[in-house]
């Protein structure tokens, strides 16, 4: 089992090795050069990024220096923000995004996993058609059109919360339904259908034919092993949320690092793309290792085994 | 001697959106203390689905619509569902056909072998663990303290089915009922396990009713057998009398189909035209007519009853009846049970 | 069974014929695309679903051609239309429309077209020194606005009468529920309030904030949408196709290497990559660069997917047989693997393209979508977002036409995988 994990973390680190070094390339191959671009750049701002990129100095040392920066969490200034760091709008849009996209985390496992159950228990029954309708809705409509419905009817017609900010308590609910929306329903129908199919299982079966009681058969029998798939796909539901998050914190005029990137695309300020971009990588191949890990502590098989997902 | 097992005309259906499977379609037996009942069929013929029925494991949107079955002279359709659980894996026990998918995968052997002894006695922890590697030690898993505490994949097919058949013993049932348990193994491994049941039963004295397709398995171990086709028994008796004394086409075909030791070189197999009938649209006669070469008019518009050849022997055939014409493979005119 | 069935008909004991036995037995069957499409149909969702998406195709295509105008005229006095209309009556059938920031158009009846009233020099209207041709400019009329002694009034010159319209009621009701209403005075009668509302016939979604028709522009919108999600998914599908049918053929050290790479590839969300190469590549046009975008990164999905089925599918014996006879290894590919993989293929590609259409509305949404005067639904989405509370059709629709979209993809897909799936094959 530590062999398998430290498998994984090496591999994760030689990823956002990877990232980071097509990130930087990907930059640097901008016709033109970064930094003569539809407006002409500050000469303060030119001063000191000639100063910190050392743009003269032959590509190698720069892709040093970056890499190096990248590390010690150092990543020189903003373009468009004379004066600011990266680094702070970093650390200083991670708590209104941290705390949306944690709430949106709570709300997809809280409610989507056992409504899934639930549905999966009751299939054909009423229920499950009203859980199925809301999650097919909720994977196809895309989450800006669910924030501006909810902003235009919930907001400006009943006036139950406020158009945008999170200045008051209510504003959370809004970005994090919003946020939550397709990864919820996603999550609803994917528990279900693997309930399903666990449930058509030999092994049930058998717990069944030894005079299990039922309740035992579905939540330990049954439970363990539908939520395999679930924990697979929590990899790409931190993605989803993550990219989410431009769109919504836009919407909702949320000060978090998705805003802050958002506005940097606009502005084509190219250190902070640079840098959210590896930050954004980074948090995901962390997320994956741990949902791998914790893949690992669910399903015995892989643990001794080489398992591909 | 009484009877530990009576199904009456059983009929069990799968009600699916696409129609009614009507899986078995009045099924008559009985089973004695001591009996090991072979129940042969081809897939689909309602073998599995009997069983199933017995220990009430039949699922929506399948339903048993009619018949009894009793137990011990116990009526089993009538039990809630409580009552069901407690019969189950304490007084009657099944195995199944796969090993390799009858074990739940992320639990250790240990695991769920106690957790069975602890549903049905009042074992601490510790005594249901001492129990389950005695068990697996009489079922000749090799170290079994050692690996009790392994995963079922670490086990091999035998292994597994042995494990089974250990958990399916632990609480000494009366009545083992075994669906094809090894259809899915070597043929070596085949042979093992049919030996261990044997000694099983031999040590615990359960009654076993064993299911399968293999005609070979029946002659090494039953003493009684039933064969299905379509849903319904088509004939019952003992292993002499169903493997030397057929009354049935269909049995008779079966035995002509299969290839034996002592068959002379060139002689062909006779393989029996045609294929299964459709569950869903069943025809209205003997499910068999359509292939048989005997079938007559009648034949095709009711299904027979279960004419008695000697006392214990029936066979569902309208040959039997003392209108039809005599034919080869039909000795005997019976009379309606 | 009792003693009266024996009393049956001797003759019933008599042989029957093979022909007789196999009317009983046999059914017709199906070949696979046939039975298929049959499972579709009696899917009700899917074909909701396939309706919604023929639906949409052709309002797309065919709609502009009903249309003279096109998707980029403006006409700034016509700008932020709704798509319903509260029209004051103020003479026999001439029927008014104030828009929010106070421009008078006379609503013709039966056609629905809109003109503008032009507005005249308050002060020249209360001296009564109006000259009929004298016609203010907007910077002479801002300048008058601090000068004027009827506050809240408005006039403007209709052929040769004057229009007086008091707006103070409105003014001071609330934004978003507008409880008054104008009061309008013309050729001597005072209208108080709407005695109608019609919906827009000259524009039935609308305008936008530069006058621009909304319906044709979300028609073409269709167009831009639907263009990339197909051209985009038909690039995924080769690209994805031929790389994981090759890989899952080829098998051994050439599979893993390939699989390798398409295990890097996903290992960050493949939006991030979406959005570097559109930073990187934005000034040249905007379509081809999305399309572009799109193509390179998706296929990944349809690789792994087309190797999994050549890896189940190439161990099947008519496999070995074409190779037995020399068949060469791309014809074994592509006319016997890939075929018989088609079903999960159309699935996939049926549910890519709605996603290529939300990739596509969310890149505009952040700013990197088509550039104007194009529009996407997600640039006309984009563009609407800030007045969302004032003029909130002009998201609306947009929002509306990508969800229903998406919805009609998405219940064809789902309808499709059912329908395509072999092991609910019947007959």
């Amino acid at each position: 089992m530590g062999k398998y994990i430290l498998k994984r973390l090496v591999v994760s680190v030689i990823t956002i090795f990877l990232i980071a070094t097509i990130t930087f390339f990907m930059m640097r191959a901008i016709p033109g050069g970064p930094f003569t671009r539809e407006r002409p750049v500050p000469p303060e701002i030119l001063r000191q990024l000639e100063a910190k990129y050392n743009l003269d100095a032959p590509l190698s040392e720069q892709y040093v220096d970056y890499m190096i920066g990248l590390f010690t969490f150092n990543m020189g200034p903003s373009f468009s923000k004379i004066g600011v760091e990266v680094n702070e709008l970093i650390l200083g849009g991670i708590p209104a995004s941290a705390t949306v996209g944690s709430f949106a985390v709570i709300l997809i496992i809280g409610i989507g996993i056992p409504f899934g159950i639930i549905s999966a228990l009751k299939q054909n029954k009423p229920i499950d058609y009203a859980v199925m309708f809301l999650a097919t809705l909720g994977v196809t409509v895309p989450s800006f059109v669910v924030a501006t419905f909810i902003i235009f009817f919930f907001a400006g017609r009943l006036g139950w919360l406020p158009t945008f900010g999170i200045k008051q308590p209510l504003g959370y609910v809004g970005p994090t339904i919003a946020l939550a929306g397709y990864s919820l329903s996603f999550v609803t129908r994917l528990t279900r259908s693997s309930m399903l199919e666990v449930l058509r299982q030999d092994y049930i079966r058998t717990a069944r034919a030894n005079g299990i009681p039922e309740w035992v058969v579905i939540a330990k029998h049954a439970v363990k092993n539908a939520l395999i798939p679930v924990v697979t796909y929590i990899g790409p539901m931190v993605a989803g949320i993550l990219t989410g998050s431009f769109v919504i914190e836009k919407i909702f005029l949320i000060p978090g690092i998705g805003a802050y990137f958002v506005e940097s695309i606009t502005n084509r300020d190219y250190t902070t793309i640079m840098a959210i971009t590896a930050f954004y990588a980074a948090f995901y191949i962390l997320m994956v290792l741990i949902v791998d890990v914790a893949y690992a502590f669910i399903d015995p098989r892989i643990r001794f085994e080489r398992g591909s997902r | 001697m009484k009877n530990i097992l009576e199904v009456k005309d059983l009929r069990t259906s799968f009600f699916t959106h696409l129609g009614e499977v009507q899986a078995v379609r009045g099924s008559t037996f009985s089973m004695q203390e001591g009996d090991i009942l072979g129940i042969v069929g081809e897939s689909g013929s309602g073998k599995s689905v009997t069983a199933l029925s017995v220990m009430g494991l039949i699922d929506e949107p399948g339903k048993i619509i009619d018949g009894t079955i009793k137990f011990n002279g116990r009526e089993l359709t009538s039990l809630s569902d409580k009552d069901m659980r407690d019969v189950r894996g304490k007084e009657i026990a099944m195995i199944f056909q796969d090993p390799m998918t009858s074990l739940n995968p992320v639990y250790s052997i240990k695991n769920q072998m106690v957790e069975v002894i602890r549903r049905h006695t009042d074992m601490s922890p510790k005594q249901a663990k001492a129990h389950a590697v005695e068990m697996l030690e009489k079922v000749g898993i090799p170290q079994a303290e050692e690996r009790i505490g392994s995963f079922p994949f670490e086990f091999s097919g035998g292994m597994r089915q042995r494990a089974m058949i250990a958990t399916a013993l632990s609480c000494n049932p009366k009545l083992l009922i075994a669906d094809e348990p090894t259809t899915a193994l070597d043929v070596t491994i085949q042979a093992q396990i049919v030996d261990l049941v044997k000694g099983l039963r031999d040590e615990f004295g359960m009654g076993i009713i064993w299911i399968t397709h293999d005609l070979g398995v029946i002659a090494e171990i039953c003493t009684k057998v039933i064969v299905m086709y379509g849903g319904m028994v088509m004939e019952t008796g003992t292993v002499n009398e169903i493997f030397h004394e057929s009354q049935h086409p269909y049995t008779i075909g079966l035995h002509n189909s299969i290839p034996r030791l002592d068959l002379k070189q060139k002689e062909r197999l006779i393989p029996i035209k045609g294929s299964p009938p459709d569950l869903m649209n069943p025809p209205e006669g003997c499910p068999f007519s359509t292939r048989c070469k005997y079938a007559m008019r009648v034949c095709l518009e009711k299904p027979a009853p279960l004419f008695e050849v000697s006392e214990g022997h029936r066979s569902s055939c309208w040959l039997l009846d003392e209108n039809a014409p005599k034919v080869d493979d039909i000795k005997a005119k019976a009379k309606v049970r | 069974m009792g003693d009266k069935d024996i009393d049956m008909n001797k003759e019933k004991f008599t042989f029957v014929s093979e022909e007789e036995k196999l009317r009983e037995d046999t059914r017709p069957s199906l070949t696979y695309w046939a039975d298929a499409w049959r499972r579709l149909k009696k899917n009700r969702l899917a074909m909701v679903g396939l309706a919604g998406v023929i639906l949409v195709m052709l309002f797309g295509v065919v709609g502009p051609y009903f249309f003279e105008a096109s998707y980029s005229d403006q006409r700034n006095d016509l700008r932020n239309l709704p798509p319903r209309l509260e029209l004051y009556e103020i003479g026999d059938d001439v029927f008014a429309y104030v828009t929010r920031d106070y421009n008078f158009l006379i609503v013709e009846e039966e056609t629905g077209e809109m003109f503008n009233v032009e507005r005249v020099n308050q002060e020249e209207v209360m001296s009564g020194r109006i000259d009929v041709d004298e016609v203010l400019s907007p910077s002479q009329i801002r300048e008058q606005r601090d000068a004027v002694e009827k506050t809240n009034v408005n006039f403007y010159q209709l052929d040769d009468e004057i229009i007086e319209l008091d707006y103070a009621n409105k003014l001071a009701a609330g934004d978003i529920e507008p409880e008054d209403f104008y009061k309008i005075t013309y050729k001597g009668n005072t209208v108080e309030k709407p005695s109608v509302t019609v919906r827009n016939k000259a524009y039935p979604f609308g305008t936008d904030g530069l006058g621009r028709d909304l319906l044709i522009r979300v028609m073409y919108g269709a167009r831009i949408s639907l263009l990339v999600a197909f051209i985009a998914t038909l690039v995924n599908f080769i690209i994805g196709v031929t790389y994981g049918a090759i890989a899952g053929y080829e098998g051994g050290q050439t599979d893993t290497i390939m699989m390798r790479i398409v295990d890097i590839i996903n290992s960050v969300p493949l939006t991030l990559y979406i959005i570097l190469l559109m930073v990187m590549v934005k000034s040249s046009g905007g379509l081809g660069t999305i399309i572009l975008a799109l193509g390179t990164v998706y296929w990944v999905g349809m690789a792994r997917l087309v190797r999994g089925q050549v890896l189940a599918l190439k161990e099947q014996e008519y496999i070995l047989a074409a190779r037995a006879l020399g068949v060469s290894t791309r014809k074994i590919v592509f006319k016997h693997l890939v075929p018989n993989a088609m079903g999960p293929i159309i699935v996939s590609m049926t549910m890519m393209i709605p996603s290529a259409i939300f990739t596509e509305s969310f890149l505009s949404f952040i700013g990197l979508g088509v550039s104007a005067p194009m529009a996407s639904w997600g640039t006309l989405a984009n563009n609407a977002l800030s007045g969302i509370l004032t003029y909130p059709y002009q998201l609306f629709f947009p929002a509306f036409a990508i969800a229903i979209t998406m919805l009609s993809f998405n219940f064809l897909g789902d309808g499709l995988r059912d329908a395509l799936d072999p092991r609910l094959r019947k007959g």
